[in-house]
């Protein structure tokens, strides 16, 4: 004997498929789920590029350090300052302080591909002349060289210009190029100097 | 009561061939998606590997060539001309106020097989002791093909996978790589630095 529910069901909805309801929130649940799937898959493939261009970065500042560190101490400040007309073999001769890194790309406002740069303690003392003139000062304030100190090794922290007698050399080369992820700024320091003197 | 009867009958053959084929459509999208993206990243962590062992073998070649001096370098000429094997001797300290330097040791390519990049100690001695840093040396670096020309325009010619390049006390280290993927696609990377001897030695104890 079958008795009748005392509730009897009089609407069919549940057993005729998926309201609008339940569609549109099983969907943006399916969209989330897949966004995050892809989303990982996108950011393993950036982390690869992260770290091809760290490597390619890290090598070739390294190199023009160590390009650096090939020359005579006396020959860096004017083979690698921004001033071309003391280049050593002629005016434009010298590497300057700017230089390219194959397949690293340089920002979007870049006036050109080179991404890096590089400093050394000199301040320009032209008093905002047309011609800039840079000299070698211990008294500079440039605190990311660790300046002001002692260049020449005399105990004394002077004005002078000391770009034909320093004896060490805090260079700091930036590069700021184009990422996989946007903008990127890579910093590396060091101290060049000669513990042989002939 | 028609209504609640066909209500209560299941779906139609025709209501089930849609869904199963819409769901074979979803799940072939869903698995070729998954599929190439899978194989992608089989193939970037086979391309981050090589990129990686080239980078372990460069600096460990860099690190041997810090420590070494300007005249201990065999071949001691200078750029343009380079060299796919290198000779040195590393600064190990200093010993009643003289320095002391380590057996001659050597970088370079396997006659034989020139995949092989090797480490040697005493190069030229009997118990000469060899390691090898890697097994994927590319027969020429990348961009260059045998021919008798620049190819990859650094001007040298037909550049073996290995090379020094040495510029006074400088040297130029270039290095590539090649392996295959698992599914046969040939990948190469190529690294370069320069590092300068930082050690200076009068009477070198190389034979000449």
């Amino acid at each position: 004997m079958i008795t009748p529910h005392p509730y009897p069901r009089t609407s069919t909805r549940p057993t005729t498929g998926f309201s609008l309801l339940e569609v549109l929130i099983a969907l943006p649940i399916i969209a989330i789920a897949a966004s995050m799937l892809f989303s990982t898959i996108a950011a393993a493939a950036r982390q690869k590029n992260i770290h091809r261009e760290n490597r390619r970065v890290t090598l070739a500042v390294r190199s023009v350090l160590e390009q650096m560190r090939n020359e005579d101490l006396a020959s860096i400040f004017p083979l690698y300052n921004a001033e071309p007309f003391d280049d050593p073999s002629g005016p434009g001769t010298a590497p300057g302080n700017r230089f390219a890194i194959e397949g690293i790309a340089p920002r979007l406002d870049a006036a050109d591909a080179r991404v890096a740069e590089i400093f050394l303690p000199a301040i320009d003392v032209s008093g905002g002349g047309p011609t800039p003139i840079w000299q070698v000062r211990e008294d500079a304030v440039l605190p990311d060289l660790g300046l002001p100190r002692d260049l020449n090794l005399d105990s004394i922290v002077d004005d002078q210009d000391h770009s034909l007698d320093y004896r060490v050399l805090p260079v700091r080369v930036e590069v700021s190029w184009q990422g996989a992820l946007g903008p990127r700024t890579l910093v590396m320091q060091t101290v060049l100097t000669e513990f042989r003197q002939d | 009561m028609p209504r609640l009867l066909h209500s209560r009958s299941g779906a139609t053959l025709v209501e089930v061939i849609l869904a199963i084929t819409l769901l074979a459509v979803i799940a072939y999208q869903g698995v070729t998606v998954l599929s190439s993206a899978t194989e992608a990243s089989t193939e970037d962590t086979a391309e981050v590997m090589l990129e990686d062992q080239a980078e372990v073998v460069l600096e460990r070649i860099a690190k041997a060539i810090l420590g070494s001096s300007r005249e201990s370098l065999q071949p001691a000429a200078d750029a343009p001309f380079t060299t796919e094997d290198l000779r040195y001797q590393v600064h190990l300290g200093i010993e009643d106020g003289e320095v002391v330097w380590s057996d001659p040791e050597m970088i370079g390519l396997e006659d034989v097989n020139e995949s092989k990049l090797f480490w040697a100690s005493n190069p030229d001695e009997a118990d000469s002791q060899r390691v090898v840093w890697t097994n994927l040396v590319r027969p020429y670096l990348e961009g260059e093909i045998p021919n008798g020309m620049d190819d990859n325009g650094n001007g040298i010619i037909d550049e073996k996978g290995l090379s020094f390049v040495v510029d006074r006390r400088a040297v130029t280290i270039r290095l590539s790589l090649a392996r295959q993927t698992d599914d046969g696609e040939p990948i190469v990377t190529t690294v370069q630095t320069t590092v300068t001897c930082r050690h200076e030695d009068e009477e070198p104890d190389v034979a000449p």
